[in-house]
């Protein structure tokens, strides 16, 4: 159930309504957003369900334990089997496969000719998410820091919100747990805000997203030798823009949907596009897994806390690990290493100018930032390049394409010219308009806001391309 | 309203200043609203919808509520409007592109005449067979994504071939309301002229089909076959009205059982239609099956294992589609006669010519060797002449690559004529004056073979008229099927027909000439 399809609306509604019917009594409340949810979950697979179950029970058993025992010798060797229990769901699942894979190529290369089983498992569908989810309280209980769940219900509940759970934002304990223990708010909670991240949500989604992806990026991505070196070019940072405006979309759908039902979830991304350097960009990429690599990788490695070369190893060893979280290919391996590389070389510049006695945070001068937004605008949209390649094969006709200098393509498209210049404008620009719309909502009166909000779905529905792109991080 | 961040940098809305505030029920009845009145503009594409939903089907009349909502768009005049902004909608999505590369014009074959020779008066009429250089790939998402892929990276392997695919994800041919097939194949074909045309449909066909006319044909209807076959043959026909020929690949087995009989009904049906509108069909539904007929997770290929399809069970893996496409391009190599670029097959060349005897143009296939004989050399050729039952076409490793391989290290030209079969009561005068007048002479005026001609034919009446024929100067009548052993014979006959072959005089050398002859 796709989120701007027929069926997800008219679930939405039924559930909405049903859980302000029954907001009186907040457990009932809480209890139907559990089985919509549930329901939402089995309408992917009942595989999907039944992880989710099996796995939310699990680790509300162990955050039970992990507190019963805090401070006592038997704490430590609950959370690393949790954890290490929760790594062999996700493992299982998602990595069992390549391992197979990559592991029967190299007996061959070693002349072992072994027939291993080969699995067709299928990443049960928002797995890598509440699995995260799960770690980082299990972590943060023992650490004495997670918010405790009110009941199993809310425990239940905070992994398996329908809005959030297929593809995050990957909430922490506070940002969920406390508002699922409080009393069902009198009102919808920031409406406008809520419309306004709904109709940002579809616009860069189910419109500018698509476009791209059905007018260049798909095709050339698939194939990029019917390509000339111009388009590929363009498809590099029309694929840029593309995967943020579609999972940003998602996230405001998602927020925007909770905030209909009375929760706040966590932002996401913060115009990552403005990013000056690598680190501004991942501090405003994704930022609620971000934040949990930070947390929960780079931190326990040591940081930067034990030397520099250290700290450029942790940063590699994160960003594998980054790589490999989005799913089981050396493509995505490759694209988090670099993403290690860029932002090693960008600590050791860092390091390197304050020994020479350079004030690193004083301001910069307008063309220092202007050459530092297009490395890394470029340096992201041509890393993406093994993220979206099916192999390295693949990745290696675009860049060969693309220094071929070849003129013999499709055509130059100047529509996805037009909406790529648009995502980048809209990084610095979109919060003005986002701000704009929100007050204009605000002026708008309740009775004709059913009116306003059938002229821009029909202006939505008239500028979207014919088929839309599926959500991308569905798919890790 | 403010905005707070708490401890771990999340922003936290404080709505206390919020006025007014919005009322629950007052925005959950606009939402109501605003959704029913959208339901109501799109009908259309809902009844679509919700007529998939085959789960509701049981619990309320599916197909009623359709009707019932494009009623009420019609009744509230909203169909108005939804035909005006789609209108506008096609305007918005006409793509902008400059630098579109213009339909070229079609080169000829190295060392190939005109695409189709005019007749000759003072002979039996004569075509080179139309060549393939311009191959345009449409279809559905298994052409958009791998299947599609696969077959734009490896028609290049031919020479001079040129290789357009256009692929849309959700599309069928049966909803020309969504997306029009036959336009937008018009289109294609009159922008990239096509001769050769790849297709694959289906997947979201089975389902109603929308007649021209406005009116549908249920899936559930025993019309629907006729009515699917109708547009498998328009699409055919665009084709040939553009000189193009055109290859339906058929849909595989799902891994849903109830997708899979769907497949099953849909491919029957398209098979029979292009079978019958002279097309080629080539079907997947091997390929992608177990031994009994099951859906078939994953295989081993060149030495490697892997899934034949995506987690979907429905489209092709890159593993699945490159099996597919090894296999979809024997037959269509085959079938025509396309040259691998590669030195060390012959180039192929389809013939064919007019036959009085049978009333009809008999083809043939003649595998040309890259190489030129060695100076002085007088070229064979070895003519192979088949029966319906020689199982030529079923030689195991390709056929059409052994042969072009087995004329390229033979250096002589090798001729495969399509299998004959002669059901008439005068079959032995037929088969006479087919292998002497027309044949042997067709070949000889476009292959003359100064160095001899063998035959090697499949027992029956040809077989019969060679015996009594004093033309060829070597006749090979082979028994039982034509399997590996054939090429051997092949061989055999050519290294007989070189040793036998006429021998130019020795160079006579000159006086005072410098010559590097041992002392």
């Amino acid at each position: 159930m796709e989120f701007p399809t027929l069926e997800f609306v008219y679930f939405g509604l039924i559930t909405l309504t049903l859980s302000w019917l029954l907001s009186q009594t907040r457990t009932v409340q809480k209890s139907f957003l559990l089985a919509a949810s549930y329901y939402f979950a089995w309408k992917w697979q009942p595989v999907v369900l039944a992880t989710l179950v099996g796995s939310s029970l699990f680790n509300y058993g162990a955050g039970k334990l992990i507190l019963r025992h805090h401070g006592e010798k038997l704490q430590k060797p609950i959370l690393v089997i949790a954890l290490l229990a929760n790594l062999g769901l996700l493992g299982f699942f998602k990595y069992s496969g390549f391992f197979v894979e990559n592991l029967g190529a190299l007996l061959s290369l070693l002349r072992l000719e072994v027939h291993l089983p080969l699995f067709e498992l299928i990443a049960p569908f928002g797995i890598s998410y509440y699995t995260f989810q799960s770690m980082a309280y299990l972590v943060d209980t023992g650490r004495k820091k997670a918010a405790q769940p009110a009941s199993l219900l809310d425990f239940l509940l905070f992994l398996a919100f329908f809005p959030q759970f297929g593809a995050g934002p990957i909430c922490r304990s506070h940002d969920l747990l406390p508002q699922l223990a409080g009393p069902a708010p009198r009102h919808i909670p920031e409406l406008s805000t809520a419309v306004g991240l709904i109709v940002t949500g579809l616009l860069k989604k189910m419109v500018i997203a698509s476009y791209l992806a059905l007018h260049l990026t798909t095709d050339a991505f698939l194939a990029p030798t019917s390509f000339s070196s111009a388009e590929l070019l363009l498809a590099a940072f029309a694929y840029s823009a593309q995967v943020y405006l579609d999972f940003s979309g998602y996230t405001d759908l998602a927020r925007g949907i909770g905030l209909l039902f009375g929760f706040r979830l966590p932002e996401n991304f913060r115009y990552p596009y403005a990013a000056t350097d690598i680190g501004d960009f991942w501090r405003r990429w994704h930022i609620t897994f971000s934040t949990w690599l930070r947390e929960y990788i780079y931190f326990p490695l040591g940081g930067s806390r034990h030397g520099r070369l250290r700290c450029y190893l942790n940063l590699m060893i994160t960003f594998v690990a980054c790589g490999l979280w989005h799913g089981p290919t050396w493509g995505y391996i490759a694209w988090g290493a670099l993403h290690g590389v860029g932002l090693s070389v960008y600590k050791a510049s860092l390091d390197i100018r304050r020994d020479m006695g350079i004030d690193t945070d004083a301001k910069k001068p307008f063309w220092w930032l202007s050459l530092g937004w297009l490395a890394t605008l470029s340096f992201c949209s041509f890393v993406r390049v093994f993220f979206v390649s099916a192999d390295f094969g693949v990745a290696m006709d675009y860049w060969r394409g693309l220094f071929a200098f070849n003129m013999d393509g499709r055509g130059f498209d100047l529509g996805v010219l037009f909406l790529t210049l648009l995502t980048l404008f809209l990084n610095f620009f979109g919060k003005r308009f986002f701000d704009g719309f929100v007050g204009w909502h605000e002026r708008i009166p309740a009775r004709a806001r059913p009116l306003a909000w059938v002229g821009i779905l029909l202006f939505l529905l008239t500028i979207r391309p014919f088929g839309m792109a599926a959500t991308i991080y569905f798919g890790f | 309203m403010t905005e707070k961040r708490s401890q771990s940098g999340v922003a936290v809305h404080d709505d206390s200043d919020l006025v007014p505030k919005a009322s629950i029920w007052g925005t959950v009845g606009s939402a109501w609203v605003v959704a029913l009145v959208l339901t109501v503009y799109g009908a259309g594409a809902v009844s679509d919808e919700i007529q998939g939903w085959e789960r509701l089907d049981g619990v309320m009349p599916t197909a009623g509520l359709a009707q019932a909502l494009e009623k009420t768009q019609k009744v509230v005049g909203l169909h108005h409007l939804h035909a005006t902004l789609t209108g506008l909608r096609h305007g918005i999505n006409e793509d902008i592109v400059v630098g579109e590369p213009a339909a070229e014009t079609i080169e000829p074959v190295e060392n190939g005449g005109p695409e189709i020779e005019p007749p000759d008066e003072s002979h039996p009429a004569h075509r080179r067979g139309p060549a393939k250089h311009r191959v345009l790939v449409i279809g559905a998402s298994s052409i958009q994504f791998a299947l599609g892929v696969e077959l734009e990276r490896r028609f290049p392997m031919y020479e001079k071939v040129k290789v357009k695919r256009y692929g849309q994800l959700a599309t069928s041919l049966a909803r020309p309301d969504f997306f029009d097939w036959m336009k937008k194949a018009k289109a294609l074909i009159a922008e990239f002229k096509p001769d050769l045309i790849i297709t694959n449909f289906g997947g979201n066909d089975a389902q109603d089909i929308l007649r021209k006319d406005g009116t549908k044909v249920s899936y559930d209807s025993p019309e629907w076959d006729e009515a699917f076959q109708k547009l498998v043959i328009e699409l055919i026909e665009l084709g040939r009205a553009s000189k193009a020929d055109t290859v339906m690949i058929g849909m595989p087995v799902m891994r849903e059982d109830k997708f899979t009989k769907k497949m099953k009904r849909l491919n029957r049906a398209m098979q029979q239609a292009t079978e019958r509108a002279g097309a080629l069909y080539i079907s997947s539904w091997e390929m992608s099956s177990t031994a009994d007929g099951k859906y078939k997770t994953s295989t081993r290929h060149q030495g490697k294992r892997g899934l034949l399809r995506t987690s979907d069970g429905v489209h092709y893996s890159k593993f699945g589609a490159q099996i597919l496409v090894e296999e979809v391009l024997a037959i269509i190599e085959r079938h025509f006669a396309l040259t691998p670029k590669d030195e060390s097959l012959a180039r192929a060349e389809p013939h064919a010519f007019e036959s009085k005897a049978l009333g009809r143009f008999v083809s043939y296939v003649a595998y040309l060797p890259r190489r030129r004989p060695a100076e002085g050399d007088a070229a064979a050729l070895v003519l192979l002449v088949p029966s319906p039952e020689s199982e030529v076409t079923e030689w195991p490793h390709h056929p059409h690559r052994r042969l072009q391989s087995l004329a390229e290290s033979l250096g002589h030209p090798v001729v495969l004529v399509e299998p004959l079969t002669i059901s008439s009561p005068e079959q032995r005068t037929i088969a006479e004056a087919l292998l002497d007048s027309e044949l042997l002479s067709d070949l000889g005026r476009h292959f003359p073979a100064p160095g001899g001609l063998g035959i090697m034919l499949a027992p029956g009446p040809l077989a019969e008229a060679t015996e009594r024929s004093s033309e060829p100067e070597k006749v090979v009548v082979v028994g039982g099927p034509w399997r590996t052993e054939l090429e051997a014979q092949v061989r055999t006959l050519s290294a007989e027909l070189k040793a036998s072959a006429p021998r130019p005089p020795e160079p006579r050398v000159r006086e005072g000439a410098v010559h590097d002859q041992p002392e």
